[in-house]
């Protein structure tokens, strides 16, 4: 963990009361001001001529990051600096890539078919990471296999599920938590290629828990897609809300006489709402104002969601133009913004939806529109 | 009798559609209680009962020990009488958030439940739908339960049985193959909470309770 400003202070001359209390030595008017800026690493440790030695090893110690960072490209790999997502979070997504062996004939559509394939987590396409040639020298578009292991990684071929796991749990812990050099570098399991079930499974559990990068052996995109879902959500930042862009969503085909729903941005307000909505048997729309992330009442008491934002998403998406539907169904929770929002926005007429999302199927079912 | 720990990890198989369970080598049988109403299943192993509509009637109805899955702060006055008498485990369940699930732990054991029948489901969204809520209060029970006895329970975790549910898991427009894909998800989404700390996982598919239990 890192220092705070009060943790440094207390080393310094000011705080022990000594001789050189705020010298201003160090360019700050005091030696609070210069701890504060120490913690944010914003100034140098030598610029205080009267650091003691438990400061200095104590502060270089928690600066030094526990485990290092090593790029291929864009990607970045390792430079953790928890064990545990909620304390912090979790930097550099657990890079997957799939080991191409080019002694076999048909590597050259392996290849294809590894860059082919993609998915939309987010809205955003995400696939494979890496492929890495087997029995090849490195090229300009891939790396060898010899050249991942040269790169300094903490390559780990994988055995028996037990045995990798407890490995990939001690290495981080020791570098977390006794930020040892010997563990710093980044970890790569090079999975056993037996049942895919079963490589599932265990590469699930070592993307948790603690693999820097993860290579199979074969590509099967039926086990990439839930690695891709599962790493999604542990490497999001819980410091920050998890948002989806505003704009117009589509369910099922909708037409221009299709319903319109309206929610906010908040990712799990979103999830929620657009499951029920893929699951009617009408197609419809989905109108997501930019509210910062925020559920729905936190929106609107935030002040995020206001008729003036929610007429200016109306407009920006061209609604009244696109499409002839004039009644937009809001979350039930905002049902005394009704008539305001009508004022605001004249063309439409919006209509109290329900308060639960589980509840849209009933209510499309039973109101008349 | 049988006995849930604290340690380790236990696979409920959700049992649906009548299956044939002789061979299969589950920990615990789930079964909702729709199904449970016409009998429980011909099993020495641990019952698990299923559902938001379980009532005190039917519990007591109950000729041997179960696990009743679950109860909320919505009906826990109703049921937790029932469930004390008939000495049966109960999932005591509370939405993602740790501060919930303590409160209704303690005004469990306060209505005179044994701590030892108490397993806690803390709610866990699917995978890729918020899964990583859940997932982080699992781990920060595990890392709290030691030195606060009203958090210091077994974990359940239906969060295969959520990720199910999916567009991933159900879409046939999704690269692959529909059924080899919602097994994995099924899998990962099992794998990931043995990660986080869970000590039930309750399971769909007959073939992911042998690659679950494969890996322990």
């Amino acid at each position: 963990m890192e220092m705070t400003g009060l943790q440094i202070f207390k080393y310094l001359p000011a705080a022990k009361k000594e001789e050189n209390s705020n010298c201003k030595k160090c360019g700050c008017p005091t030696c609070m001001m210069f701890a504060l800026k120490l913690a944010k690493q914003n100034i140098a440790l030598d610029k205080c001529p009267y650091i003691c030695d438990e400061l200095r090893q104590n502060y270089e110690r928690s600066i030094k990051h526990p485990q290092k960072t090593i790029e291929i490209g864009d990607l970045k790999i390792g430079g953790e600096n928890v064990l545990y997502r909620h304390e912090k979070t979790f930097i550099n997504p657990t890079t997957l890539g799939i080991i191409v062996d080019c002694a076999k004939s048909d590597y050259k559509q392996k290849i294809r078919e590894i860059k082919d394939f993609g998915i939309n987590i987010l809205n955003k396409r995400v696939g494979v990471d890496l492929i890495v040639l087997k029995n090849s020298e490195n090229s300009s578009d891939f790396i060898s296999l010899s050249g991942i292991k040269n790169l300094g990684l903490n390559i780990i071929e994988e055995t028996d599920f037990q045995t990798t796991k407890n490995l990939l749990i001690d290495i981080r812990t020791k570098a977390i938590v006794e930020k040892d050099d010997d563990f710093s570098a980044p970890t790569c399991v090079i999975m056993k290629n037996d049942n895919f079930y079963s490589q599932c499974a265990r590469a699930s559990f070592y993307l948790c828990k603690y693999a820097n990068m993860i290579l199979f052996e074969e590509f099967c995109p039926e086990m990439i897609i839930p690695l891709l879902m599962l790493r999604q959500n542990i490497f999001t930042d819980p410091q920050k809300n998890l948002q989806v862009e505003g704009g117009l969503y589509k369910f099922n085909n909708p037409d221009k006489n299709s319903l319109i729903f309206m929610t906010t941005n908040f990712a799990l307000t979103f999830f929620a709402v657009s499951n029920e909505l893929e699951n009617l048997d009408v197609p419809s729309y989905l109108l997501v104002v930019p509210s910062d992330g925020m559920s729905v009442l936190t929106a609107w008491s935030a002040q995020t969601f206001t008729p003036d934002v929610v007429k200016q998403t109306l407009e920006k998406f061209e609604i009244a133009k696109n499409i002839n539907t004039r009644k937009i169904i809001i979350p039930g929770l905002l049902s005394d913004m009704c008539e305001e929002l009508h004022e605001y926005c004249p063309d439409f007429e919006f209509i109290e939806g329900t308060k639960e999302a589980s509840d849209i199927e009933d209510f499309v079912k039973r109101t008349i529109f | 009798m049988f006995s849930i720990s604290k340690k380790g990890i236990l696979f409920a198989f959700y049992y649906t559609n009548f299956q044939n369970i002789d061979d299969l080598d589950y920990d615990i049988l789930a079964i909702s209680v729709d199904i449970a109403k016409d009998g429980l299943p011909d099993t020495d192993k641990p019952i698990m009962i299923c559902g938001e509509n379980i009532n005190s009637e039917f519990v007591k109805s109950l000729d041997r020990e179960c696990i009743i899955s679950y109860v909320t702060e919505k009906n826990y006055k109703q049921l937790i009488p029932a469930i004390i008498e008939g000495g049966h485990y109960v999932v005591l369940k509370t939405p993602i958030d740790i501060n919930l699930a303590k409160e209704l732990n303690i005004l469990a054991i306060e209505m005179g439940l044994s701590r030892d029948k108490i397993i806690m489901n803390t709610d866990i969204g699917g995978l890729g739908y918020g899964y990583e809520y859940g997932y982080s209060i699992m781990e920060k029970i595990v890392q709290e339960r030691n030195n606060d006895e009203y958090l210091d329970f077994p974990l359940i975790s239906e969060a295969p049985l959520e990720s199910l549910k999916t567009k991933e898991a159900k879409s046939l427009n999704i690269i692959g193959d529909q059924f080899i894909r919602e097994k994995m998800i099924e899998l990962t989404a099992a794998s990931g909470a043995f990660a986080a700390g869970a000590n039930i996982v309750v399971i769909k598919n007959p073939e992911s309770i042998d690659i679950m239990k494969g890996l322990i």
